[in-house]
C-alpha cells in the first residue's frame, strides 16, 4: 500500500530517526477537567461491529505502511489517548506488532488508566513495551472526585499494583502522572500522592501537572484554579519533595530516576521528527523547505469511515514558525538550549535573542546562560511562558535588523 | 456663460450635534434626486469620514448643489454648505457660514434649543444671515413643538411664523422648506465684472488630483487656465479645473459672483491653503482679501509617538496624510526618552484630538500613544523673559518662574432646572466662577461661567453629560489668560519617569490627579515578573504611589506532540498584543494606559 501525498513520505527516507506516535481516541468516560479529543465509551463501544474496531483496522494498516516505509526499528514508540486501555489486549497487540514490525524501537510506552490495567495486558505489554505510562492523577479520594474522574480508589490502587507485577515479571519500567493545584487540593495531600506513590511502586518516573482549567471542560462549570501563589507554593513544595526523593527535575512537569527519562517526550521537546497516526494526533517531518506539521482532523467516526491516510492535513512551517516552536519546547528541557545546535538549525547566534530590551524584563536568577547553552532555572521554569514570549519577541526584532524592515532608521535621539 | 445670479441660493444648515442636520441634509439630496436610488448604501451622504458617520457629527465642511424647480417655475441652484458641528470647529463654521447668504437653524423638537443651537445663531447673524427656523423630528412622540415655537420667539427673537416643521426622516415638510429658501433666502448680490474674490471655506485632499478647493465666489469669475493669487498667503497658482460639487466633482469650466464650487490648482499640499484665505486673479487682483481672516490657533496640545519606534516613519507620513485634509492640524517633530521621536501635535479641541487619534489608527493601522493633553501657558520668568509652553518637558525649573498664565473660557451651559445643583457643584470643583444664569424658560436655565480650558479638557464635558443625564449643553470661547499656580507632576515607573506622562496640574489637583494617573495605570499595565511601583511627583516627593505585583506563576503544564502548533498560535497571538505596548525602562506600558490616563474616571460620576 502507498503512503498517501498527505503524510510526508520523504521522512522515511531521510536517514533521521524517526518516532511514532499513535493516538488512541477512547476513554471510558470522560473526565471533568480533560480538554483533549476522546470520544467516551458510550459513543464507541457499539458490540462487534464497532467503531473501535474499524479504528484497529485502520490504524494497523496505517502502521504497518510507516514501518514498511522506513524499513528499520522507529526510534520511539508511544501509545497514547485517551486510554489505549479501552482497546482489548488483542487489539492492542496487532498494532503493537505492527510498531514493532523491524524490531523493538529504543523505548516502547503505553499510557493505560489504572482502572484498565487489568491481568490480561500483562502479557502484551511485557511482550512489546518497555514502559507504562500510568494517569493516576491523586491517591486521596476527595482529589479523584474533584477531578471528575469516574473511578474508586481501590481501583486506582488495583491498577498501581497491577503496574507493579507488570514491571515484576516483564522489567517493563513504570512512570506516573500525578495532578496537583487541584481546587480543594492542599499542599498536604499533594505531598501525600508523591509519598505514597514512591513508597507503593517506586516508579522510575513521574510527571507532575499543574491543573489549568480548561474553558468549555464541566469542572470549569464548578471550579476555579487555586490562586496563583497558592499553586506556586503548592509546586515549588512538590518539586523539592521529588527532588529529596532522588528524582532529577529534568522538564517542567517531568521527573525521572537516572537515566530513565522518556526519550520519546524528549525527541517532542526537541523538535524532532516523528509520526503521528490516529485522530487529533500531530507530526513532524524534516523536510527541504524546513518542517512539515500534519495532523488528522479530531473526528474518530470519519477516521473509522475513511481509508488509510485519507484526511490527514499539513502544513509547512516557516523558518520563523519553526524558531518559536523550537523556543516554546527546548526551554522546557533542563539542558535549555545548545549554542551549536541553535546556530546549525537557524543560521544564527542564540545570543543576539539575549538584547538587552529582552534581558531586561527577565528576572535574574530564572535563567543561567552558560558557555554552550541558555536554560531555565526552576525558578524560571514557573514563568516560562512569559520567558518564551520575551525570546520570540527578541527574534523578531533580529528578524527586523536583518531583513532590513525597519525602511529608515529613525532619528536618534540627542 | 453667463448665468444669473438671482436663481442661486447659497445656505448652510446649523444646529446643535445631534438635532439632526446630515439627516436633513441626505433628504435635500434626495429631494432633489441627486440622491442615489440605488439603495441606502451609506446613511448619511455628507459625511465622508468613518468616524463622522459612526459618531454622527461632521468634522469637515461639505458642500452640494442642488438643482431645484421651484413653485414659481424658476430653475433654481440650491447651494448647501455643511458645516461641521463641534464647538472644537467653530472657525470652519464660521467661514462655511460666510459663504453663505442663509442659514437654517435647526432645532430638536423634542430637545429644544442649546447651547450650541445659540453660538451658531449668533454667529449667522454676524455675518448678517437670513435664518429661518427649522423644528426637525417632529414626527417623534416627544416631539413639543408649542414650546420649541416659544423659545425661538422668546430665547432667540426670531419670527415664529417662519419656522418650518420637518420630519427629516419621513420628509415631511421638505418641500416647504425648499420653497421658504428659494423665497426668504435672498440670492447672492456679487459684481461678475468686478475683480475676482473668492473665500475658501474648506479644501480636500484627492491623492491623483491634489489639493481640491472648497469656495465660494462673492465677485467676478474664475475660469480654468487663470493664473489665480491667494492673498493672505501670496502664492500663486494656475487654475487647471473649475466645477460645482453634486455627489461627485462636476467641471463646469468656470464660476461666477455667487457660485460654491470647487477648482484645483496644482497645489501638492493642504498647507499651502488656508481656510478663510481669499483668492483672486493675477491679472486684475481685488484691491483687499475679504474680510475675517483668522489663522486658526490650537488650544489642545498632545504628542504623539508611534509604540513601535520603527513605525516612526509610517507616523510621519500618516500626520502629513491627515495634514492634506485638515488644516487646523499643526505638528512639529518632538521627542521624549521613554517614547523616542515622535510629533507634537496642536488640536483645536479634545475632539479633533480624539478624531486624529482614530484616524491615524483605522487609516494607517498604526499603533500610537498620545501624552496628556495641555493648554498653553504663558511662563513670565524671573528674568523677564514669557514663554509660551504647551509641553510639561519644557516647563522651565519653578525657581526661575516668576507667574504663570492659562487659558480661561466663557462656558455657556445650558441644561433643565433639576440639574442646576450638580452643575454647579461641578463648576466649582473645576474653579469656575458664576458670571451670569438666565432662566430661558421655567424648566431651563442658562449659566454662565469662567474657567480655566484646562479644567475642561480633564474629564469635564463627560462629567457634565452624565450629571444632567445628558440634557445639559454646553459651549464655550477662549476669553483670555489669568494668573495660575502651576506645578509640573511626573510619573515613575519601577522607579524611571515616564517624561510621557508627566502633565502640568494646578497646585490645588496634584493629589487627585496624582492618584488617579497611579490607579489608572496600576489597572492598564500588565503584571510582570518583578514588582512594579507606580508613583506621582512633584519636584521631589511622592504625592501617590501604587504597586503593581509580580506574577509568580506562568507556565504551560503539558506541551507534547500534538499540543506544540496550538501553543505556537496562542504564541502568537500573545506577541502581537506585546507589540501594541510600549517599553519604557524595562517596564512594558500598554497604549491603553497612555489613553486611559486621559479618560474620565466613572466613579466621579
Amino acid at each position: 500500500m502507498k503512503i498517501a501525498s498527505s503524510v510526508p513520505s520523504g521522512l522515511f527516507h531521510s536517514g533521521f530517526p524517526v518516532s511514532l506516535y499513535i493516538h488512541v481516541p477512547f476513554c471510558v468516560s470522560k473526565c471533568d477537567y480533560c480538554a483533549f479529543y476522546s470520544l467516551p465509551a458510550c459513543r464507541w463501544d457499539g458490540g462487534g461491529s464497532s467503531l473501535r474496531t474499524a479504528y484497529v483496522e485502520r490504524m494497523a494498516r496505517e502502521i504497518e505502511s510507516c514501518a514498511l516505509a522506513l524499513g528499520r526499528p522507529f526510534e520511539t514508540v508511544f501509545f497514547g489517548g485517551g486510554n489505549p486501555g479501552c482497546l482489548r489486549s488483542n487489539e492492542l497487540s496487532r498494532l503493537l506488532e505492527a510498531a514493532c514490525l523491524f524490531g523493538r524501537p529504543g523505548e516502547c510506552t503505553v499510557e493505560m488508566n489504572p482502572e484498565s490495567l487489568d491481568m490480561s495486558f500483562l502479557p502484551v505489554l511485557g511482550r512489546y513495551a518497555d514502559r507504562l505510562s500510568m494517569g493516576v492523577q491523586s491517591l486521596d479520594a476527595q482529589v479523584l472526585s474533584a477531578l471528575g474522574r469516574n473511578t474508586s480508589l481501590s481501583r486506582v490502587v488495583g491498577g498501581i499494583g497491577n503496574a507493579v507485577e507488570l514491571r515484576r515479571r516483564y522489567g517493563v519500567k513504570l512512570s506516573f502522572d500525578l495532578m496537583t493545584c487541584v481546587p480543594g487540593q492542599d499542599e498536604a495531600s499533594a505531598l501525600n500522592d508523591i509519598d505514597s506513590l514512591v513508597a507503593t511502586a517506586e516508579p522510575e518516573h513521574l510527571s507532575l501537572y499543574c491543573l489549568s482549567v480548561e474553558e468549555g471542560t464541566p469542572l470549569a462549570m464548578r471550579a476555579h484554579e487555586l490562586e496563583e501563589w497558592d499553586q506556586t507554593r503548592m509546586l515549588l513544595a512538590c518539586w523539592q519533595r521529588l527532588s529529596l526523593l532522588g528524582y532529577e527535575h529534568y522538564e517542567v512537569s517531568n521527573f525521572a530516576q537516572k537515566g530513565n527519562r522518556c526519550l520519546h517526550n524528549s525527541r517532542y521537546w526537541a523538535l524532532e521528527q516523528y509520526v503521528g497516526l490516529g485522530p487529533a494526533a500531530a507530526g513532524t517531518a524534516f523536510c527541504e523547505e524546513g518542517i512539515v506539521r500534519w495532523g488528522c482532523p479530531a473526528d474518530v467516526v470519519a477516521y473509522c469511515a475513511g481509508r488509510p491516510f485519507s484526511g490527514y492535513r499539513h502544513e509547512f512551517l516557516s523558518k520563523e514558525e519553526e524558531l518559536e516552536e523550537y523556543l516554546l519546547v527546548a526551554l522546557r528541557v533542563k539542558e535549555g538550549i545548545n549554542f551549536d545546535a541553535f546556530a546549525t538549525r537557524f543560521g544564527f547566534s542564540f545570543g543576539e535573542l539575549l538584547d538587552s530590551e529582552c534581558l531586561r524584563t527577565l528576572t535574574d536568577g530564572s535563567y543561567v546562560v552558560g558557555t554552550t547553552s541558555f536554560a531555565c532555572t526552576e525558578n524560571g521554569w514557573m514563568v516560562l511562558d512569559d520567558l518564551v514570549l520575551r525570546l520570540a519577541l527578541a527574534a523578531d526584532r533580529v528578524r527586523h535588523s536583518k531583513n532590513g524592515d525597519c525602511p529608515v532608521e529613525p532619528p536618534v535621539a540627542p | 456663460m453667463s448665468k444669473d445670479s438671482r436663481f442661486t441660493r447659497n445656505f448652510c444648515i446649523i444646529a446643535h450635534i445631534d438635532h439632526g442636520k446630515s439627516t436633513l441634509a441626505d433628504r435635500f439630496i434626495e429631494k432633489a434626486r441627486l440622491g442615489t436610488s440605488r439603495g441606502p448604501a451609506q446613511s448619511q451622504i455628507l459625511d465622508n469620514m468613518d468616524i463622522e458617520r459612526e459618531r454622527g457629527i461632521t468634522i469637515k465642511s461639505q458642500a452640494v448643489t442642488i438643482p431645484y424647480v421651484a413653485a414659481d417655475g424658476g430653475a433654481y441652484e440650491l447651494n448647501l454648505v455643511d458645516t461641521p458641528g463641534h464647538v472644537d470647529f467653530s472657525y470652519e463654521v464660521s467661514r462655511a457660514i460666510s459663504s453663505c447668504e442663509g442659514a437654517l437653524l435647526l432645532i430638536d423638537a423634542s430637545q429644544g434649543v442649546e447651547a450650541q443651537t445659540l453660538a451658531n445663531l449668533y454667529l449667522a447673524m454676524e455675518h448678517d444671515l437670513e435664518v429661518i427656523p427649522v423644528i426637525n423630528k417632529i414626527d417623534l412622540p416627544s416631539a413639543d413643538i408649542p414650546s420649541c415655537l416659544h423659545q425661538i420667539n422668546h430665547d432667540l427673537g426670531l419670527d415664529p411664523d417662519s419656522t418650518v416643521l420637518v420630519s427629516a426622516k419621513t420628509g415631511e415638510g421638505v418641500d416647504l422648506l425648499f420653497e421658504q429658501i428659494v423665497k426668504l433666502i435672498p440670492p447672492p448680490a456679487g459684481d461678475v465684472d468686478a475683480p475676482a474674490q473668492a473665500l475658501i471655506f474648506d479644501s480636500h485632499y484627492d491623492p491623483y488630483r491634489g489639493v481640491i478647493v472648497h469656495f465660494r465666489l462673492f465677485h467676478g469669475s474664475i475660469k480654468e487656465g487663470d493664473e489665480i493669487l491667494f492673498m493672505h498667503s501670496k502664492a500663486t497658482h494656475k487654475v487647471e479645473e473649475v466645477g460645482i460639487f453634486q455627489l461627485e466633482l462636476v467641471r463646469t469650466g468656470i464660476l461666477q459672483a455667487g457660485d460654491v464650487g470647487y477648482f484645483i490648482a496644482g497645489i501638492k499640499t493642504i498647507s499651502d491653503i488656508r481656510v478663510g484665505d481669499t483668492v483672486t486673479l493675477v491679472s486684475n487682483p481685488a484691491k483687499e482679501p475679504l474680510a475675517g481672516f483668522k489663522d486658526v490657533k490650537p488650544v489642545v496640545f498632545s504628542s504623539i509617538y508611534p509604540v513601535d519606534t520603527n513605525d516612526y516613519e509610517e507616523l510621519q507620513a500618516a500626520i502629513e496624510r491627515l495634514k492634506l485634509n485638515d488644516a487646523s492640524l499643526v505638528y512639529e517633530k518632538d521627542s521624549s526618552a521613554a517614547l523616542g521621536f515622535g510629533f507634537r501635535c496642536g488640536f483645536l479641541g479634545l475632539l479633533h484630538l480624539e478624531v486624529v487619534q482614530e484616524r491615524i489608527e483605522r487609516e494607517f493601522d498604526l499603533s500610537i500613544v498620545f501624552t496628556s493633553p495641555s493648554v498653553k501657558y504663558i511662563v513670565h520668568m524671573k528674568n523677564g523673559e514669557v514663554l509660551n509652553i504647551d509641553n510639561p518637558l519644557e516647563y522651565p525649573d519653578p525657581m526661575r518662574v516668576e507667574f504663570v498664565e492659562e487659558p480661561y473660557i466663557q462656558a455657556n451651559i445650558i441644561t433643565p432646572t433639576t440639574y442646576v445643583g450638580a452643575i454647579i457643584t461641578l463648576c466649582m470643583e473645576k474653579r469656575g466662577v458664576q458670571t451670569g444664569m438666565n432662566y430661558l424658560d421655567e424648566k431651563r436655565v442658562e449659566m454662565i461661567y469662567e474657567m480655566p480650558l484646562a479644567e475642561v479638557l480633564f474629564e469635564f464635558y463627560d462629567r457634565l453629560k452624565s450629571i444632567s443625564r445628558g440634557y445639559a449643553s454646553f459651549d464655550y470661547q477662549v476669553i483670555g489668560y489669568r494668573k495660575t499656580d502651576l506645578v509640573r507632576m511626573d510619573i515613575l515607573v519601577n522607579g524611571e519617569p515616564v517624561d510621557a506622562l508627566s502633565q502640568l496640574v494646578f497646585r490645588g489637583n496634584v493629589q487627585a490627579r496624582g492618584r488617579m494617573v497611579c490607579e489608572r495605570l496600576k489597572d492598564e499595565i500588565p503584571r510582570q515578573q518583578f514588582k512594579i511601583p507606580i508613583q506621582a511627583a512633584v519636584g521631589g516627593s511622592i504625592v501617590s504611589r501604587e504597586t503593581i505585583s509580580a506574577f509568580r506563576k506562568d507556565v504551560t503544564a503539558k506541551c507534547y506532540g500534538g499540543d506544540i502548533s496550538r501553543k505556537r498560535k496562542l504564541l502568537e497571538k500573545q506577541k502581537e498584543g506585546k507589540k501594541r505596548m510600549k517599553m519604557v525602562g524595562n517596564v512594558e506600558i500598554p497604549q491603553q494606559a497612555f489613553l486611559a490616563v486621559l479618560k474620565s474616571d466613572d466613579k466621579n460620576s
